[in-house]
This record gives C-alpha cells, sequence and structure tokens, in this order.
C-alpha cells in the first residue's frame, strides 16, 4: 500500500479509491436460565464483546443482564380463577454495549489526498471505549376472557452513558470535530407500552381480531459537557436551505433538552410595511421528537372474504416545515413561483426579507389509514393453480392533521457537520396514494 | 424448605456457558490510509513534503471564501457589507451584524475561522514531527505563522502545540504581546533558512519579511488596541526589513493595477506571497470565483450565463468618496485620465468585451459587452446607487440594485462556473512601499513617507500628493490619509479591519455602524473552542 500511495504521490489528480478500515467483532457469551415449577423465572446473561474499533485497553465491554418473571396465573391460588389464563409480572435489568461509530476514529490517520498532498485526516483517540446502555423494565402479561382478550404492558427507562459522540477537537486539530466518549453525559429514555389484543368472534364462518397499541416516550440529555473543560456543549444542526437562509442551523443538542431540541429565533408577527419581524436571539423552540404512537389494526373473515385495516399516528412534536421558509415564500412571487396561500393571506409582502424563524414550526400531530386490503379466497382453480385469492388493495388513505406540507412523517436529512436532524421537512417526495388490485396463487 | 429441596424442585434446572475460542485479536487495519507510526517509518524526504503541501494547500479556504478572513477584515470595515436584500442574503443575520458589530461568540464564521486558521497551524506542526529538510522545516514554520499572524490579530491569542502533542490534551496559548514575539522570534529563525528560489506560490524570504513587518507594525496595536503605540525601534524594523525588498530590485508595478488580479496575474510583478489557481484545474483550486460572484447581479452575463453572480456584496458611499471622486468613471468608453485608475470602471480587455464588466467600483447604469443597459430581474435597469438601507434591509423595488459593487479580480471567464485561474494575492509588493511610508511618518519622517506614496500613486497614474496625514480621527474617509492611501491600493484585500484598529479609528462609527463597543476590537473566542480548550480565555466584554 505504501507503494501505490508513493507512486501516485506526485500526480495531480491520481488513481483513487478507497477500502474502509477493517472492522472485527468477537464476542464470548454465558446464560443461566432457572425455572421454578413455570412460576418464577429467572435468567442471568453475561457477555463481553471485543471491537477492533476500539483502543488496545478498551477493545472488550462487559454486558451483564438479569431478568426475573412471575406467572401468577400458575400459582395455586389461581387455580380456580375463571377470568385469567395467563397473568405474569417481569422486572429485567442489563445492559447494552454499542459501537456503531466509523471505524479508525481510534488511530491518527494520514490520507493522500488527489491533491498532491497528505494530511492527517483523523484526530485519533486511544482511550475510546463501549457507549453503554442500562435500561430497566418493568411488565405485566395477560390473557382473559378465555383467550379472548390478551395485552401487555411495559415501563422503561433506557439510559445511555460514556456516549460516543464528535465533539469539538482541542484546536490546532486536523478536524474540528472528532469522537470521545462523553464521561457524565446520560441520554434518557422513559416511557411505557401499551399492547391490547381482542378476538372478538371466531366462528367457523367469522373470524374478527382487533389490536391496538399506545408508546409514549420522553428523551432527555443530561451532563452535556465537554471533556476537557465541563463547559456545557451546545451542538447546533438542522440545515435550512434555501436563498437567503446559508448556513441557518435549526436546531441543537444541548444540556438538559430533549435531543434535537429546537433552536430558533422568535417570529414576532409583521411591521406596518408587511415585512416579517424576528427577534434577535434564537431561543429554544420544542422538540421534533414525537411523544406518544398509537397504531390500530384490524382483520375481519367472512367466509372466503377477508377485510383487513392498518392504521396509526405519532402526537407531540413540531415539524419544521423549510418547504415554506424557502420555496412557497412570498419573495417567490417576484421570480414567478407559486406561493404557499398561508403567506399570501398573511398580509406579508412580497419585499419581505426570507428567515428562519418559529413561524414555521408546525404540530406534526397525525393518525394514517396506512393500509386496507380486501381479499376473497377463491381457492384452488383447476390442476395446476392452487390457493388463488383475488384482492384490492389501498395504501395511505387519508392523513388526519394539521401539518400544512405533504407529509408529517418526515425522513429529510438535514444533518450539519454529520450532527443528525429530525422533522425538519424540506422539499420531499410526497408519499404516493396507491391502489392495487391482484390475484395471488401458488402452483 | 431447605435449600436441597428448592434445587430438587426446579422444574427444568438449565445451566449452559457458551464460549468461542479466541479467533481475532482485533486489530484495525486501516486499508486505505497511514498511521503514524506508518508515515514515519515510509515516508522520506518526499513524504514529508506531501505533509508540506497539505499545509500550503490549508491557506486557500480561509485565505479566499468570502465568508472567512475576508469577512471578518472587510465586512467589518468601512470597505463592505451584505444587505439583506428581500428574500436574499437574510442568512440568519451573519452579515448584518458584522457590518452593525453586534456579533456574538456564536457566530458560524467566527467559528470557521478559527478552525481553518488552525488547521494551517496543525498541518505545518506536523511537518516538524517528520524529519523535515532544513527548508521544509522553514517553510513549514513560516506557513504556521502566518496562521498564528491572522488568529493573534482576530483573536488576540491563538493556540501552539508541539509537533507529536497528544491531540487529547489542551496546548498553551499565547496571548497578546507574548504571541506576538513567538511570531516574530520564529519568522527571525527561519529567515536564513527559507529557500531563497521560492517563488510567489511558496514561503520566500520576502514573504516572511513582509509578515515580520506586519507584525513589528501591529505589535503596538496588539498590546493596547484601544490606544496603539508605534516603538520607534520597531518603525525601524518596518523601514529596514521593507528596503531590503526595495532594493532587492525583484519587484516592480503592474502596468494595470487590475493586471494584479486577472486570470493572467500569475506573471505579475508585484506578488510576494500568493496562492495559485489554474484555470480549469479543480486540484488545489482555492475558489476565487467567490470574489467577484459575491458582487455581481444575477444578470450580469446573460444570456450566456444567467446566474452570472450571487448580487450581494457592496461597498458603502463614504469609502467610495475616499478616492476623492468629483466625478464617475465615464460609462463605456475611453479612459479618462481624472481619476485614479485604481477605481476601476475602465474598459479591461478579457472581462469588458466578454459580459461588459469594468473591473473595480461599479456605479450606476450597468452595460454588457455590446454596450446595451442591462436591467435587473424585475425589469429596471441595473444602475448600482450608493444609498443603503439604514438597517441593511432592502426592502424597496430597488433592492436589487443597491449598494456600489467591487471587482477586484477580474471573472475568469475560460471557465465561468468551473474552477477559476486567478492566483490570489496574499502579500503584494505595493504593501511593502505603503507599510514603509508608515513606518517613516510614525517616526516623523513624513516627507520620506510621502515621496514613497506618490512613487506608488504615479506607478497607479494618479495625481501625486502634496501633504499627507497619518489618519484623521474625525473622518475616517478623509481622503488626504495614509489610511485613505492604504485603502485605494488595498480595498477588499482582507486587511481592513486591521488597519483601522492600527490607525485607531475602529470603534469610529461609518455608514451603517451607528455605534460601538471596545470589545469588538478582539473577536471573541469561538464557544466550541472555548469548551475544548481551559487554557483559552474568553476575550472581555463576550
Amino acid at each position: 500500500m505504501y507503494t501505490s500511495i508513493m507512486q501516485d504521490a506526485k500526480t495531480q489528480n491520481p488513481f483513487y479509491s478507497y477500502a474502509n478500515p477493517t472492522s472485527e467483532l468477537q464476542s464470548y457469551f454465558g446464560r443461566l436460565n432457572l425455572n421454578y415449577k413455570d412460576r418464577y423465572l429467572l435468567t442471568g446473561t453475561i457477555r463481553a464483546d471485543g471491537s477492533s474499533k476500539f483502543g488496545a485497553n478498551n477493545k472488550y465491554g462487559y454486558f451483564p443482564s438479569i431478568g426475573a418473571k412471575w406467572v401468577a396465573s400458575n400459582e395455586k391460588f389461581m387455580n380456580d380463577n375463571k377470568l385469567f389464563s395467563n397473568l405474569a409480572f417481569r422486572a429485567s435489568y442489563g445492559i447494552t454495549g454499542n459501537q456503531e461509530y466509523p471505524a479508525g476514529s481510534s488511530q491518527e490517520q494520514f490520507n493522500l489526498n488527489s491533491y498532491n498532498n497528505a494530511p492527517q485526516v483523523v484526530n485519533g483517540n486511544p482511550n475510546l471505549k463501549w457507549e453503554k446502555t442500562a435500561s430497566y423494565d418493568f411488565g405485566a402479561d395477560f390473557t382473559f376472557a378465555g383467550n379472548k382478550v390478551y395485552g401487555s404492558f411495559d415501563y422503561y427507562n433506557k439510559s445511555t452513558s460514556d456516549i460516543l459522540f464528535q465533539t469539538n477537537a482541542i484546536q490546532p486539530a486536523p478536524n474540528s470535530i472528532s469522537f470521545v466518549n462523553l464521561p457524565g453525559a446520560r441520554n434518557t429514555n422513559t416511557g411505557f407500552e401499551i399492547a391490547l389484543g381482542a378476538t372478538v368472534v371466531d366462528k367457523t364462518n367469522v373470524t374478527w381480531d382487533v389490536n391496538f397499541n399506545y408508546a409514549n416516550t420522553k428523551n432527555k440529555i443530561t451532563n452535556f459537557t465537554d471533556p476537557n473543560t465541563g463547559k456545557d456543549l451546545q451542538v447546533q444542526t438542522g440545515q435550512i436551505n434555501g436563498q437567503g437562509v446559508s448556513g441557518t442551523l435549526a436546531q441543537v443538542i444541548a444540556n438538559n433538552q430533549p435531543v434535537n431540541e429546537y433552536y430558533l429565533k422568535p417570529f414576532n408577527g409583521f411591521d406596518a410595511n408587511g415585512n416579517q419581524i424576528i427577534g434577535a436571539n434564537p431561543q429554544y423552540a420544542g422538540d421534533p421528537n414525537p411523544h406518544s404512537f398509537v397504531g390500530f389494526s384490524t382483520s375481519l373473515r367472512l367466509k372466503k372474504f377477508t377485510f383487513s385495516l392498518n392504521a396509526g399516528g405519532s402526537f407531540g412534536y413540531l415539524i419544521y416545515n423549510n418547504t415554506a421558509t424557502s420555496i412557497t415564500n412570498i419573495s417567490g412571487i417576484a421570480q414567478g413561483r407559486n406561493i404557499d396561500l398561508a403567506a399570501y393571506n398573511s398580509g406579508e409582502k412580497p419585499s419581505s426579507g426570507v428567515g428562519a424563524s418559529t413561524r414555521f414550526l408546525e404540530k406534526g400531530d397525525y393518525f394514517k389509514l396506512r393500509n386496507v386490503t380486501v381479499r376473497y379466497n377463491i381457492g384452488n382453480a383447476g390442476k395446476y393453480i392452487k390457493n388463488l385469492s383475488a384482492f384490492v388493495s389501498g395504501s395511505n388513505l387519508f392523513v388526519l392533521t394539521k401539518f400544512t406540507g405533504f407529509d408529517p412523517e418526515v425522513n429529510i436529512d438535514k444533518s450539519n457537520n454529520s450532527y443528525p436532524s429530525r422533522s425538519i421537512e424540506y422539499v420531499p417526495f410526497p408519499t404516493p396514494r396507491t391502489v392495487s388490485f391482484g390475484f395471488n396463487f401458488t402452483l | 424448605m431447605k435449600p436441597n429441596n428448592i434445587f430438587k424442585k426446579f422444574a427444568t434446572p438449565f445451566l449452559a456457558i457458551l464460549a468461542l475460542a479466541g479467533c481475532t485479536k482485533l486489530d484495525e487495519h486501516l486499508n486505505s490510509t497511514l498511521t503514524n507510526a506508518q508515515v514515519s517509518s515510509a515516508l522520506g524526504s518526499a513524504g514529508t513534503g506531501l505533509l508540506l503541501s497539505a499545509a500550503y494547500s490549508d491557506i486557500g479556504g480561509p485565505l479566499t471564501g468570502q465568508d472567512q478572513v475576508f469577512s471578518l477584515e472587510e465586512n467589518t470595515s468601512d470597505e463592505s457589507l451584505v444587505p439583506t436584500r428581500g428574500g436574499d442574503w437574510d442568512d440568519n443575520g451573519v452579515w448584518r451584524v458584522l457590518h452593525a458589530h453586534t456579533w456574538n461568540a456564536d457566530h458560524g464564521q467566527v467559528l470557521s475561522v478559527f478552525n481553518n486558521l488552525n488547521k494551517i497551524n496543525f498541518d505545518a506542526t506536523n511537518v516538524l514531527g517528520f524529519g523535515p529538510s532544513k527548508g521544509q522545516a522553514a517553510e513549514a514554520r513560516y506557513l504556521r505563522a502566518l496562521s498564528l499572524y491572522y488568529l493573534l490579530d482576530l483573536y488576540g491569542q491563538f493556540p501552539v502545540r508541539n509537533p507529536g502533542d497528544n491531540l487529547l490534551l489542551p496546548p498553551t496559548v499565547k496571548t497578546g504581546a507574548d504571541g506576538a514575539a513567538f511570531i516574530i522570534s520564529e519568522l527571525t529563525a527561519i529567515l536564513p533558512d527559507l529557500p531563497a528560489n521560492n517563488g510567489p506560490h511558496l514561503a520566500n524570504p520576502d514573504a516572511a519579511r513582509v509578515l515580520l513587518m506586519k507584525c513589528y507594525l501591529q505589535k503596538g496595536t496588539w498590546a493596547n488596541r484601544a490606544a496603539p503605540t508605534y516603538d520607534a525601534a520597531d518603525m525601524a524594523q518596518v523601514i529596514a526589513l521593507g528596503n531590503t525588498i526595495i532594493t532587492s530590485g525583484k519587484y516592480s508595478f503592474s502596468t494595470n493595477y487590475f493586471d494584479n488580479f486577472s486570470p493572467n496575474n500569475h506573471s505579475t510583478p508585484e506578488a510576494i506571497f500568493d496562492y495559485p489557481n489554474f484555470s480549469g484545474v479543480s486540484a488545489n483550486n482555492s475558489g476565487i470565483a467567490g470574489r467577484w460572484n459575491m458582487t455581481l447581479h444575477y444578470n450580469s452575463w446573460t444570456p450566456n450565463n444567467p446566474n452570472a453572480g450571487w448580487n450581494g456584496f457592496t461597498t458603502i458611499g463614504d469609502f467610495y468618496s475616499s478616492f476623492n471622486v468629483t466625478a464617475n468613471p465615464t460609462a463605456y468608453g475611453p479612459t479618462d485620465t481624472l481619476l485614479d485608475p485604481r477605481i476601476g470602471g475602465r474598459y479591461y480587455a478579457g472581462a469588458t468585451d466578454i459580459s461588459g464588466v469594468r473591473p473595480g467600483f461599479l456605479v450606476n447604469q450597468q452595460y454588457n459587452e455590446n454596450g446595451v443597459a442591462i436591467k435587473d430581474r424585475k425589469g429596471n435597469p441595473l444602475a448600482y446607487t450608493a444609498a443603503i438601507a439604514p438597517d441593511m434591509k432592502e426592502t424597496g423595488s430597488n433592492l436589487e440594485v443597491t449598494g456600489i459593487r467591487v471587482v477586484k479580480y477580474a471573472p475568469d471567464y475560460a471557465n465561468y462556473g468551473g474552477p477559476s485561474g486567478n492566483n490570489l494575492m496574499i502579500f503584494r509588493y505595493s504593501d511593502v512601499l505603503l507599510m514603509v511610508a508608515e513606518a517613516q511618518m510614525r517616526t516623523g519622517a513624513t516627507a520620506a513617507g510621502l515621496a514613497l506614496v506618490n512613487q506608488l500613486r504615479t506607478a497607479r497614474g494618479a495625481a501625486t500628493l502634496s501633504s499627507l496625514a497619518l489618519v484623521n480621527t474625525a473622518n475616517v474617509e478623509d481622503p488626504n490619509t495614509l489610511l485613505a492611501e492604504r485603502g485605494r491600493e488595498l480595498y477588499w484585500e482582507s486587511s481592513r479591519r486591521t488597519d483601522l484598529e492600527r490607525f485607531g479609528v475602529y470603534l469610529k462609527p461609518w455608514q451603517y455602524k451607528p455605534s460601538d463597543d471596545p470589545k469588538n476590537l478582539i473577536f471573541p473566542i469561538p464557544n466550541q473552542a472555548l469548551a475544548a480548550n481551559p487554557n483559552l480565555k474568553q476575550n472581555p466584554g463576550y
């Protein structure tokens, strides 16, 4: 490899290929299961995971977990109960490791650029070690009413420490940011999940199942401080794109805030000339992470017809509408572009400046009918075609939302300096509404 | 129940431990890049040269970009600003706060310049750890001194590492007079070792002399920015170093002032240190095209290129007046002799015949290459006017045409939109004359200083002056001052803020900056840098 670099070194644009550093994982694993009369169950695991990505002394991380379950419905005193066919309570605690970050970050690296020069490109940090997430979970599983109603409940708390994070390199340095394990910082997610299901009808000719789930989650970063000085870190990300907003960032990863909290200048209405007024200093402006999720599905079979439906939604978060900031804004009139009706109706004049602000934050709450399918099961047709069925299926049939953009399920990458962003909408491909007809069969 | 029974009663006691034998030592192989140890053992002097080239190419970005050192030196001064034009150029207010002197420690350009200058600092220092030759070491130390000069001037302090330092530990920081002494001692030490036959693209002895002159001239300002001093011994150093360059006979003045900046400026006799760009060659190109795009209107080269410019940067009317303007250059015609040719506005071959652009200050109606009046995107005449909205937010129907434009680097029309071939001028010969003149005037030799200034003016085709003050603190734009002469010669060359501070007028009000605060004499240390290195101390007032 040296020779390939040295031979090419003096050419202006050398032939260039890049192979990632090798990345290897090696694990040792042990498990202990104890089961007392199917009433008390205990599981313990211990694993040692080694990754080539970490520094020489920190390649291995040790990750124990323990889980206990009490199946109350198997107790003698429950034998006579007619209500529950299954009732169990669970508790678990465990630590998991994460090594998902670029290989090679622990080593100083020099790279031959295609520019006849070979700078150091990676700062290197031999102290890098596994990121750890300690989580505990309390839960219950239950089935009652003659196996017709079933469900579970879980409360969880996950706390990530030794966070692998690209923090400010100490200048002078080859890069402005480099990977460290943040020593005191915690990224905490707490929440609960409920799942409920019922078999409403279960007859030869008719079956009807209904399923519902709900999840609630809360995220926060604490002790988010620089390892060298203990000063609070504040990492801005979430690029706002478009003419007149170059370099504007809408989100921040900051201490005691949810990850990617909005950090925007306040919108203060319009002045007498119809120009928008934007405050001078950015402020924390809301959470782009949904707080609750709802899912609903049902399936109804009438003889050979099957009808199924799937719907869901997310609630409690804000979307930044970058399309409204930059594409459909009022000043687009001057360039002959279509503009947003809301901007037109706002009394804003075409001379009004373009700027990112809290004006373009919108509630993202939505509920979507994701899929409806009706299927008719014909059965075998002739000698060769088996299990023939015909179906009509519709996807994305309707969305209930007040969000004015194309789709409140935002998946646009607006990361900055490789820090991820969340819930910033910018000229996405609209989610298509599709209706399809078809046949299924086997031969 | 006895413990024994408990174990007997386990329905399904189960115990399993699975272990894999060690198959790998988990060594990480980089494949396409080299480790520090590999570089040390594999690279000879040619390889050290690759590290040095890296440091050279680092200069291009921070010294070329319109949002880099240029912005911090020019948009903060009376030479330049970027008004917001309706839906254009708000950019979260970053440009307006620079001209209004209301920035803070979160300003993106303040951070980016700090990091990019320190990248030069790092890569140059790194060369020293890999067995450089004497000449290579001197060149590397020159590049480091260059970055430290800008860091000290802009931020009042700089971090410096020894080669091979642990990058996870914070380096020491040098401040004010200490920092100046370090840079001066470095430059003095390497002067004999810099290869004498290095041209302006490489660190050369004259480039070191110019940088030393700048340090000596600025030393008393760095020590006390609110009330700069000019030590006689320092001024004597400036004069001696400058005279070495002048008497060497290596440099002379170009026939046309704008030849220093054109795509053909590779052979200008004024270049002492520059950054080379090659037309059509993307490798190491610093993106000089931004220097004309940032100011030219979108319609400056229609229909050949309907996005000829970005319609942003302008100068202020009062600065334009410091040329002692009694009449504007004639619109599209022969050279007139009434005005200082450095104000431009004349036919310039290679630009005017292609797009109509006349390098220098662009005032009033603009014409295309055929002499036809250009319109802006709203259909109004593209006629640049001096006045800008007081809050730097243009909202009227004239929002595309306010502000006098400045095209110092004539566009490289051979590769418009591609890599442009104008070299970036970092240090020019004329600056040497002006610095010597200043040092003479600051030590009482006013006549000698005036003679040098007149030598320059004569070479430029401007009328000679009969008297000259250093500065008029009551009128920053007084045409009859050395500060104004520096402006006329070096406008939009990334040293105006430094000059205004040294002449003691940086905090004076000027157009669109009605008031100021002494803290603005030094930029804040970016919050990110402050969080990473406990040895950096935030500058007073931030």
